[in-house]
């Protein structure tokens, strides 16, 4: 295989390697997220997509310059090799929180639905083999299963025919229905499931047309904009206020409207299905958390990798008040939108330092 | 190719969450309860009866039916586990029957948010509105049909020739009851003798149980509800000269609502287009010559006409909405709507019906 080779990710795997890691859990709640604006909330997707697509700029922008760095090495290079190590040592931590987050949510979905009233540590101890499994081909193999999981889970779409049948389009209108505090709370809530794209980041060095990242990357957020366009859509049809804001997963009251003669409870098989991307998120997810290991200590060995899976799943079972662990989750945002404009602070500390760089070398 | 085959063979490891100690082994074992009845009995209690499908041919009767009184859902549940020989899940659950006084009382919802929460039952469980009592209507005997689940199940499946019926699942249920432009309607059955017939269709205010429409008037609500298939009806013309009867197979309706988008004085244009063909005509006119024809037509649309505009007097005068005709003025309305202002709408609302209709053939005789 081409493991020695540095650049690796062709065009497709950059469009669905940013695709699947942004559709992780946020899709199943999406529409109850944005409830605070109403039934207005059907266009706000498109209008995360561009704000997605905004954000991408200074990274790519960025990382054209340093083709061979990731995050982490651009981190030390740029705030000196102790203030850029203590911020890396914050990226790993908020990772393992992150993916903690996800994989929790996850299981507690499939505790609720799919498998009721029996004890959820073999399906994650199978789930954390499953991921390791994936990791371990390194992020070439990520951006593989990522394209597998895409073409598995997307035709899923077509069930959404039957909401549509029974929705009312009227609910679509009036477009403009909140208030400014409304829409603010709407898009911090939405943009939750948003991120993701921003880990090109760390795998751009492995991309092998640099020049065309943007583009792919730009496909990769609009796949992803328009896929949570059509679920909010279908979902402001379909459903009354109170339940917009009342039901938690509204993709699995969607998927229980569908109707066929000869299968039952599709909502079970959607959200079974729904480890595909769970998986491809969670994967490229740890191997970011693997190479900041790497980077923190110098060298890249493959245990640190077992060791992040390891804190990854006693954080998962440590029992924290759930209190606390929802302010948790919910004080991640800020951290996101954090690393999201963390390469507009770079590109300042970049543009005011490399005339001193040029005139030392 | 290899690298595929051990994932898969490790994502099918995640089947083994399947397997519990604790959970039965087979289908046997599991009393999946296909209907559920609600009586009323006082104002805290409700008697809960379930209707289970037997499974094996080893019993006469091809379901089991308990009963038992309850304050609440799953107290019963638990409550028939003891008399049950078999584990009851609800995963399997067709048809929730609710009785009149039931439904009048304003419980419903709570029941029916209690299954809606449950995420092992499905979306598509129908509620009905059973007139006397849901446990006598579970507990009869059908000599000629092959038990009651599967003859309810059958009986309440949205079919062209059922349309009149709203066929409401818990969804639509929790839908209407929680939408404050539209107003909850249900099914309303009958057990007579040995058969149970769909007579009506029960309309919500709010959370009760307040009036009962026959066929007729359902027929016509699901038609203003832009439902697309619709049954034959039967249509007396002229009532006060030569009586003309015609049956109209309805091949597909369609209407179109326009409001004026004021909430302080609302108006609102209704526009029904109809395809039908006749099949039967008892009357004096000569199908065959056109001006008959067109002259059958206009009257049939007159007739339409009429009935859609005595239909929605009488909905005002009951001051219950369940066609959700405010939807029209929600639509251009900034702010929160409310239950308030649906009423100020509706009763202030004032209607114009128009109509055109075209009938496509007359069968194959002249």
């Amino acid at each position: 295989m081409d493991n020695n080779k540095r650049k690796k990710l062709n065009g497709y795997h950059v469009v669905f390697l940013v695709q699947n890691t942004m559709v992780g859990l946020g899709l199943l709640s999406l529409p109850n997220k944005l409830n605070s604006m109403g039934y207005s909330q059907w266009w706000l997707p498109l209008l995360l997509g561009v704000i997605a697509n905004l954000t991408l700029i200074p990274m790519i922008w960025l990382f054209l310059r340093y083709p061979t760095e990731n995050l982490y090495t651009l981190n030390e290079k740029l705030l000196g090799k102790w203030f850029g190590k203590f911020v890396n040592l914050f990226l790993v931590l908020y990772l393992i929180i992150f993916i903690s987050s996800i994989v929790e949510g996850y299981l507690d979905l499939i505790l609720i639905v799919a498998l009721p009233d029996r004890p959820i540590t073999g399906p994650l101890i199978v789930f954390f083999l499953v991921l390791l499994y994936i990791v371990h081909g390194g992020i070439k193999s990520i951006a593989r299963f990522s394209i597998m999981s895409f073409f598995l889970t997307i035709w899923m779409l077509i069930f959404l025919y039957w909401p549509i049948i029974e929705g009312d389009p009227r609910h679509l209108l009036p477009v403009s229905n909140f208030t400014l505090k409304e829409w603010l709370q709407a898009s911090r809530n939405g943009y939750f499931s948003m991120v993701g794209y921003d880990l090109i980041m760390i795998y751009f060095p492995y991309i092998i047309h640099q020049k065309r990242a943007f583009l792919h990357g730009s496909i990769g957020i609009w796949i992803t904009s328009i896929v949570y366009f059509t679920v909010t859509v279908v979902s402001v049809m379909y459903f009354s206020p109170w339940q917009m804001e009342e039901v938690v997963y509204p993709i699995l009251k969607l998927y229980k409207a569908v109707e066929l003669s000869f299968f039952e409870r599709i909502d079970v098989m959607g959200i079974s299905l729904w480890v595909f991307l769970l998986l491809s998120t969670a994967s490229a997810y740890l191997w970011v958390g693997k190479k900041g290991l790497d980077s923190l200590r110098n060298n890249n060995k493959t245990y640190h990798l077992y060791l992040l899976a390891i804190l990854i799943f006693v954080f998962i079972n440590i029992p924290f008040p759930k209190d606390l662990q929802d302010i948790l989750y919910d004080q991640i945002f800020y951290l996101k939108l954090a690393i999201i404009l963390w390469p507009n602070v770079l590109i300042l500390v970049h543009l005011i330092r490399p005339k001193k760089g040029r005139t030392v070398t | 190719m290899k690298n595929l085959l051990i994932i898969f063979l490790l994502l099918s490891g995640l089947l083994f969450g399947c397997s519990g100690d604790l959970s039965p082994s087979s289908v046997e074992d599991v009393a999946l309860v296909s209907l559920l009845g609600v009586d009323y009995v006082d104002e805290n209690k409700m008697k809960l009866t379930l209707a289970v499908p037997q499974s094996a041919s080893s019993s006469e009767e091809p379901n089991q039916v308990y009963s038992t009184v309850s304050g609440m859902v799953k107290e019963g549940i638990v409550d028939l586990s003891a008399q049950a020989e078999r584990e009851i899940k609800l995963n399997g659950l067709r048809v929730v029957l609710f009785n009149e006084e039931f439904a009048r009382s304003g419980r419903m919802r709570e029941v029916v948010e209690h299954l809606y929460r449950n995420p092992v039952i499905g979306g598509n469980v129908y509620v009905v509105v059973v007139k006397e009592s849901a446990e006598e209507l579970l507990s009869g005997k059908y000599p000629s049909k092959s038990g009651i689940v599967t003859y309810l199940n059958a009986l309440l499946k949205p079919k062209p020739h059922n349309m009149f019926s709203p066929f409401t699942t818990i969804h639509d249920f929790m839908y209407t009851q929680t939408n404050p432009v539209l107003e909850t309607m249900t099914p309303y059955i009958e057990k007579k003798e040995d058969v149970v017939e769909i007579t009506g269709v029960t309309v919500f205010k709010e959370k009760k149980m307040t009036d009962l429409y026959d066929r007729k008037q359902g027929q016509l609500i699901q038609l203003l509800k832009d439902v697309e298939r619709m049954p034959a009806a039967t249509i007396q013309l002229n009532e006060d000269r030569h009586s003309e009867q015609v049956v109209i197979d309805f091949v597909k309706n369609k209407v179109d609502y326009k409001s004026n988008g004021n909430i302080h004085q609302p108006s609102l244009s209704i526009i029904l287009y109809l395809k039908g063909t006749i099949y039967e005509y008892k009357g004096t006119k000569n199908l065959s010559r056109s001006r008959d024809f067109s002259e059958l037509e206009n009257e049939i649309q007159d007739y339409f006409k009429k009935e859609v505009s005595a239909l929605i007097e009488e909905l005002k005068q009951n001051e219950t909405d369940p066609i959700g005709f405010s939807e029209n003025f929600r639509m251009h309305y900034k702010g929160e709507w409310t239950q308030e202002l649906t009423d100020q709408v509706f009763s202030d609302l004032s209607v114009t019906v128009s109509m055109e209709m075209h009938i496509l053939a007359t069968g194959t005789l002249r």
